[in-house]
């Protein structure tokens, strides 16, 4: 295997509790597509310096946010995002910023995706942070 | 201060009075409801937000319309990333950070957009 490959592994491993979420939907059919994610995403991209990890998160969820249609992945980056120590609030403030970028629909999507996760951890209610005054 | 004042007063922090001056002389009766919606919802209600710094939001807009192959917003927004206090080389990596969830044709035309402003701000 490939020190990409090794690198790649110990990234996600960094942010999740194990790799099978990515492999495993595409181990009988595409096994490549997991080494690239690991290879070309993970090994390449989340080992660069120049971004710290829970800002890599955000914008990763972001990203996501503004492309739609991307349940799984933005649960995986949301469960990595709090395996990082982001705070649940700040979750959702970055889906809010996307709001005015990505329009209602994809926010709202996003959010509720975000809530799944949220509450399978048992982190809801998630306070407002907007002061009242 | 309303919503507005607020928009208003992000808005020339983060764009520059320069950007934002032109933008006012160029509005005319039939972009000024935009105009308004986007300094008091846009500006006004989320830019002034606590919770994210403005560089993480900088970081956060960038992937968005790097994503959304939103050229034109992309490029103001590079600007602002630098007043936000990014550099060149995190709005860079930013960029390339996207290419991996949007693909690269996005990534490549964004990277063309933010490396036409940044030397056009280095000609400054």
């Amino acid at each position: 295997m490939s020190d990409r490959f090794e690198r790649g592994l110990a990234a996600i491993d960094r942010l999740a509790a194990d790799h099978a979420a990515i492999f495993d939907p595409v181990a009988d059919i595409a096994p490549d597509l997991s080494r690239y994610v690991a290879e070309f995403a993970f090994g390449d991209l989340y080992t660069r310096p120049g971004l710290e990890p829970p800002h890599r998160q955000l914008l990763t969820i972001a990203a996501l946010a503004a492309l739609g249609d991307v349940r799984p992945q933005l649960k995986f980056h949301v469960a990595g995002a709090l395996n990082l120590g982001v705070e649940p609030a700040t979750i959702v403030e970055t889906l809010l910023h996307c709001l005015a970028y990505v329009g209602f629909p994809r926010t709202v999507n996003a959010v509720g995706a975000v809530r799944e996760v949220f509450a399978a951890r048992g982190l809801l209610p998630v306070g407002d942070q907007r002061p009242t005054a | 201060m309303t919503e507005y004042d607020d928009g208003m007063a992000v808005r020339r922090d983060v764009l520059g009075d320069e950007h934002v001056d032109r933008s006012i002389a160029g509005t005319t009766e039939l972009t000024k409801p935009f105009q308004d919606y986007i300094t008091s919802a846009v500006w006004g209600g989320i830019w002034t937000r606590p919770g994210l710094d403005r560089r993480t939001r900088s970081c956060v807009t960038l992937a968005v319309l790097t994503a959304l192959r939103a050229h034109d917003e992309l490029a103001l927004h590079v600007r602002g990333a630098l007043r936000n206090g990014l550099s060149e080389a995190e709005i860079v990596e930013v960029i390339l950070h996207t290419g991996a969830y949007a693909g690269v044709p996005q990534a490549n035309s964004a990277l063309a957009v933010a490396k036409r402003v940044l030397d056009e701000v280095a000609g400054d």
